[in-house]
């Protein structure tokens, strides 16, 4: 699996990829909104994001109703729910307690993706000019022996573990002023979680 | 291990633990600050988190003095730097690069805790949960470190939530402060734990708990008659597993 993905190129308008986008019950940040949504071809709710969506869309929400809200429906209010049923928004409510709102909505949009045939070792485009200047390998859920290039901290068949060693503050190799960051590598045994920085303006 | 040991104690005002507080460079809860600033046995900021209390003790600055700064100093300001030092406290340059701030400060503090043969319950962070998604598992990963390093419990407080990583072995945690909110959780953040709880709405009975198969989030506490006190949760698990819970605020 040698094909190299950008995480970023979904935050830069002019970016190649075609992307679903589901949105989760917590304040959202609206010029990633307003990239993402533009972009994509499929676009949820989980339960409460719905609320989050329409207060921040004031003024001009016919352009953002999402193609379902999903969720047990214990967080959107009753207004919020009638003004996207009543703009032909589908409902779709998912009772089981064993997942979470997330879960739930991510098995729907794959349902979706396959219904309607949107149909894509990791090498990881950084060089979008929206990168922050910090990146991590985060072995959540157990060790993985890990080895990477293009970073500034590498790591050669090492053992990431919590209480051993987790790679946090990590950053990208050093290039020559004007040269593009090279991608970064990463081969791991097990599941690993990526994290990086996004470089906002106001920061 | 049966002794109940009650997370929240520490930010009850008659709350009878003897802790010591450790301050990280992320926004302060002045509540809490204040609360836990006045119990505490020892106080310490990690680099930049001086800079933090600086601002936020603004008119009272005298006396929130800390024990020591401690860190690579490459958050802390110029100014705040000087403040602190004319004011006696002390400055501890670590230097190594292997390890974070919050671990170098950790490690400082039973130094200090050793060498002045005090007495404690529970070392007590304001910090660390919030801002940055790989410092949040550097804190976590600063809790893995503990184990190895002492056997006092170290917590960690930010917003309306407490980290605490329980040791392989047996558990009971006191949850009847008055200050918990409504959630708490079990996750098996470095491995898989086999899991056996009471106490919680949802308990665990000899179940696997580990990620991509199952992680005890949203969990709470199991109802008790009204007037009655919540039972203790007690959590027996053969791995570390991080112990998360809401602590209530007036303000939510």
């Amino acid at each position: 699996m040698d094909d190299e993905f950008t995480p970023l190129d979904c935050l830069l308008p002019s970016g190649t990829q075609r992307i679903c986008l589901i949105i989760l019950n917590q304040p959202l940040d609206k010029d990633y909104l307003q990239v993402l949504w533009s972009k994509a071809l499929l676009r949820a709710c989980a339960d409460g994001a719905a609320n989050h969506l329409y207060d921040i869309t004031a003024g001009a929400r016919d352009s953002f109703l999402p193609d379902y809200i999903s969720g047990d429906f214990d967080s959107i209010t009753a207004e919020v729910k009638a003004f996207f049923t009543d703009k032909g928004c589908k409902l779709m409510e998912t009772a089981d307690q064993d997942h979470t709102d997330f879960t739930k909505c991510l098995a729907i949009m794959l349902e979706e993706i396959k219904r309607q045939q949107l149909q894509g070792s990791h090498r990881l485009g950084v060089n979008m000019g929206l990168e922050g200047d910090w990146c991590s390998l985060i072995p959540v859920g157990g060790p993985c022996i890990t080895t990477t290039t293009g970073l500034k901290w590498n790591l050669n068949n090492q053992l990431l573990q919590f209480g051993k060693l987790v790679s946090t503050s990590n950053t990208y190799e050093p290039v020559a002023p004007g040269s593009p960051r090279k991608p970064v590598t990463v081969t791991t045994d097990q599941p690993l979680l990526w994290s990086m920085g996004i470089h906002k303006d106001k920061e």
